[in-house]
């Protein structure tokens, strides 16, 4: 695939769009995602070009999210019985747990299976997508991703 | 190729107070923009074959540029209603990519007029 049909670029800013939506269905405050999480996701894609490699950093991301988020329930619960701790844990927590939605996700569109899988069962799509095309959808995935979420953090300054 | 009555059509709208007040509306609000950004929107715009490339551009503009507060929101609205335009001319043809990127790039040049009278007119 040497261009991207305006079938397909609709479909990835459709598919960033929703998932941006589906995001903020479970995480009240979901422009508290860092963007620097969203540029890495981006980045290894757009410098490694394989996402293989990508896959491997969502992966390791979304187990490190997975155990802060342990962490900071134990103090809560040592909080609840008496013993001192943060007292913006319940924050910490929070992010801790939409960083691992977040990774779930990413890890979703870079496991090339289930990413072919998807693009090819919608019926809406009506074109064929193949293996070799998938990074380049991958990227822009990512990149629009970010952009949805610059804009989102921007319009929750706004108030 | 764009056929001629697509053509027609699209001349049309872009003649349309619609379509003007689309461009007036993002002109209104750039404001705080200098030449050189307004001319980059244009260069994105002209450059691109894919419309997400506009949009995502404008969006990570809004969130990188206090003074694309505003002006980001709006000119969304603007390129959610060529989308919409080109829509209603072609419906879901092949033609609608290209079609919304033509709005889009007739759109951005009355943008770029409308900021240019109004630059003098301050000055």
């Amino acid at each position: 695939m040497n261009e991207i049909s305006w079938e397909l670029d609709d479909f990835i800013r459709k598919m960033a769009e929703d998932s941006v939506q589906v995001l903020s269905e479970s995480h009240t405050d979901l422009e508290k995602l860092a963007k620097s999480q969203i540029r890495k996701f981006w980045d290894v894609l757009s410098v490694e070009q394989n996402s293989a490699v990508a896959r491997q950093l969502a992966m390791h991301q979304q187990r490190k999210a997975q155990k802060e988020a342990e962490e900071y329930e134990t103090e809560i619960q040592n909080q609840r019985s008496g013993r001192r701790a943060d007292r913006d844990i319940e924050g910490k927590l929070a992010n801790a747990k939409l960083r691992m939605s977040f990774w779930e996700l990413a890890e979703k569109v870079v496991n090339d299976d289930q990413f072919l899988h998807k693009l090819n069962s919608d019926q809406n799509l009506g074109q064929r997508v193949g293996k070799g095309d998938l990074l380049a959808l991958q990227t822009l995935f990512a990149e629009t991703l970010y952009s949805e979420f610059s804009y989102l953090k921007a319009l929750g300054r706004q108030g | 190729m764009l056929g001629r009555d697509t053509l027609r059509k699209i001349d049309q709208r872009v003649d349309s107070d619609e379509f003007l007040h689309l461009a007036r509306n993002v002109a209104d609000k750039a404001n705080g923009l200098n030449d050189t950004q307004i001319r980059n929107l244009q260069n994105v715009v002209n450059s691109t074959t894919r419309f997400s490339e506009i949009m995502n551009y404008v969006k990570a503009q809004t969130g990188r540029h206090k003074e694309w507060e505003h002006l980001g929101p709006e000119i969304v609205k603007s390129l959610d209603k060529i989308d919409e335009y080109a829509g209603k001319i072609v419906g879901a043809e092949q033609d609608r990519g290209e079609v919304r990127l033509k709005l889009s790039r007739l759109w951005v040049k009355i943008v770029v007029a409308e900021f240019l009278y109004r630059e003098i007119a301050r000055n």
